[in-house]
């Protein structure tokens, strides 16, 4: 049971990360981008080859099972993620906005660009797991009948630092709180004297970096697999559409609650059905409660 | 001497195959207050909205002081000195008066702009008393003067203002107009579309009266008060216009 918890919480801390990027494209470029979740992937991979190319050239931080070369090696991976976003808005989502395509278009291109990047991965890394390392850490017993991983405690601490610094991002930056008037209006926003596209950009920009921080820390925590963000689009979007489209700290509760619903879960139901799990929240959520948990609630952070 | 806004044959409309404007002119001298008025459909909001960007211009020019802004983007404008309040969602409901303050002092230095953001709290205290409320807790009239202040906050060259009277009580209407009037007497260049014809004309230099998207009449307020030609472009419907005897 607690064991269960404690899982629940680590796969809900990397699910709200991506979740986090997710909601906040939804909320202000108006559609559901499934191609999000493998920005994931592209960022796990990305840390992966340039872990191979630089090489481990310092020793791990004692407990942790990495140190200094997966950490520059996740900056990295976040920044080639960021180019990799940039540029499918450019060469693919732009051209669509800008003839005023429909919601739908956008969506079923975001479906091609999901494909076209998983078999990139694919392609160049090959469909077996791997590992970024493959040292074997000691669990520390933090109670009776709970073991966790001081890699798994390193997630959860940084997760809660990044959505805290987002959070004050969003509401103390000139940057943020523009992006919070984008989501709500984007032609009031031009008329402030505010560039939607450089607005778009940073949006992009948040939400790539942190998708692929997501991905760095899946792969520390389990492991590399082309099929990683291919799996977690339904527990993403589960965990946005229960938070409400847009609001951050609604996508990161929805992340812990769609992971914890899920180990949960294993208690009751054989560990096959889990991955319905998301899909049955989502189901709930959407004939239930559409807009969210958190709709018309004025939670800080939250901007709809 | 150059106007501060002139508008020369514009052919405007939200597609390019429909133009909702036939060749409007249009001048705005620096300093004056010019209403355009005129029956529904006119064409009024959709000149203001071409002007700010906002919809296609397809013929005809548009000129700020001189330069030729035709189909600058909207957020270029702002920086070029337009600022511009539309008729409805004008202020951002989700977001705070002190945070839609901020967003319109975006473009200015953050030292300037939190000193403007001061000078706008003087000049209208009830936004001050509110400043971490969300927008959408105030009043039709409060979140007019919201507007109206974050517009004022950029120093612009030319403030467009479109039907700031619509939907408020007649107490708050006042209130509008005489803000109206305080802005003429600083020497804020104005360009006013309204409804409320006799308000808009009391507190305006020069009028144009547009119909079917062409220009009808134009001339002094205070001349075009008196034409009879008013009243026929209005089917007789302008002493039916709230009035409030000005």
């Amino acid at each position: 049971m607690l064991q269960a918890l404690a899982d629940g919480f680590l796969s809900g801390a990397i699910i709200a990360l991506g979740a986090i990027g997710l909601t906040l494209t939804m909320g202000i470029l108006r559609f559901a981008n499934f191609a999000h979740a493998e920005l994931i992937t592209w960022g796990a991979y990305m840390a992966l080859a340039v872990l191979a190319l630089t090489g481990t050239f310092a020793g791990p931080w004692s407990p942790l099972s990495f140190g200094l070369p997966l950490v520059a090696a996740a900056a990295a991976g976040a920044a080639a993620t960021v180019v990799l976003a940039l540029a499918v808005d450019r060469l693919v989502y732009r051209p669509l906005r800008s003839r005023a395509a429909g919601h739908m278009t956008l969506v079923f291109a975001s479906f091609g660009v999901s494909l076209v990047v998983r078999m990139l991965v694919l392609i160049a890394f090959g469909g077996a797991a791997t590992y970024y390392s493959h040292s074997l850490q000691i669990a520390v017993r933090v109670a009776p009948g709970l073991r966790i991983l001081p890699d798994q405690m390193f997630v959860l601490g940084l997760t809660l630092v990044l959505v805290l610094g987002l959070h004050l991002f969003l509401s103390r930056s000139r940057m943020g709180l523009a992006m919070r008037a984008l989501a709500e209006d984007p032609e009031l926003t031009a008329i402030h004297g505010i560039d939607p596209a450089r607005v778009v950009g940073w949006t992009w920009a948040i939400g790539a970096a942190l998708a692929a921080v997501a991905g760095v820390l899946y792969g520390l925590t389990i492991q590399l697999r082309p099929e990683i963000g291919f799996h977690l689009i339904l527990p993403l979007f589960a965990a946005a559409i229960l938070g409400g489209v847009g609001n951050v700290w609604g996508a990161v509760v929805g992340g812990f609650v769609v992971g914890l619903a899920e180990s949960l879960s294993v208690l009751f139901i054989p560990p096959g059905y889990k991955p319905a799990v998301p899909f049955l929240i989502l189901i709930a959520v959407l004939a239930l409660r559409p807009t969210g948990l958190f709709a018309g609630t004025s939670s800080a952070g939250g901007h709809r | 001497m150059t106007p501060a806004l002139a508008v020369r044959g514009l052919v405007a409309g939200y597609r390019r195959d429909l133009p909702i404007l036939h060749g409007v002119d249009l001048e705005v001298a620096a300093g004056e207050i010019v209403t355009v008025v005129g029956p529904n459909g006119a064409g009024k909001s959709t000149l203001v909205k071409a002007v700010a960007g906002l919809v296609p211009v397809s013929e005809g020019r548009v000129l700020l002081a001189g330069q030729d802004i035709t189909g600058m983007p909207p957020h270029r404008l702002a920086a070029a000195g337009v600022a511009y309040v539309p008729q409805t969602r004008n202020v951002f409901a989700t977001l705070t008066i002190e945070e839609n303050l901020r967003l319109g002092a975006a473009a200015l230095p953050p030292a300037m702009g939190r000193e403007r953001i001061q000078a706008a709290y003087a000049r209208f205290p009830a936004l001050a008393a509110h400043a971490r409320s969300r927008a959408r807790a105030l009043s039709g009239g409060q979140r007019q003067m919201l507007a109206f202040a974050r517009a004022l906050l950029a120093a612009p060259r030319l403030l467009m203002l479109d039907e700031p009277s619509a939907g408020l009580a007649p107490r708050v209407m006042g209130e509008v107009f005489a803000m109206l009037a305080a802005l003429r007497g600083e020497g804020q260049t104005i360009l006013l579309v309204e409804q409320n014809v006799r308000a808009a004309l009391a507190v305006s230099d020069r009028t144009y009266v547009l119909a079917e998207g062409q220009n009808r009449i134009d001339g002094p307020s205070r001349a075009l008060t008196e034409d009879p030609r008013m009243a026929s472009i209005y089917l007789g419907d302008m002493a039916a216009l709230p009035g409030e005897g000005r």
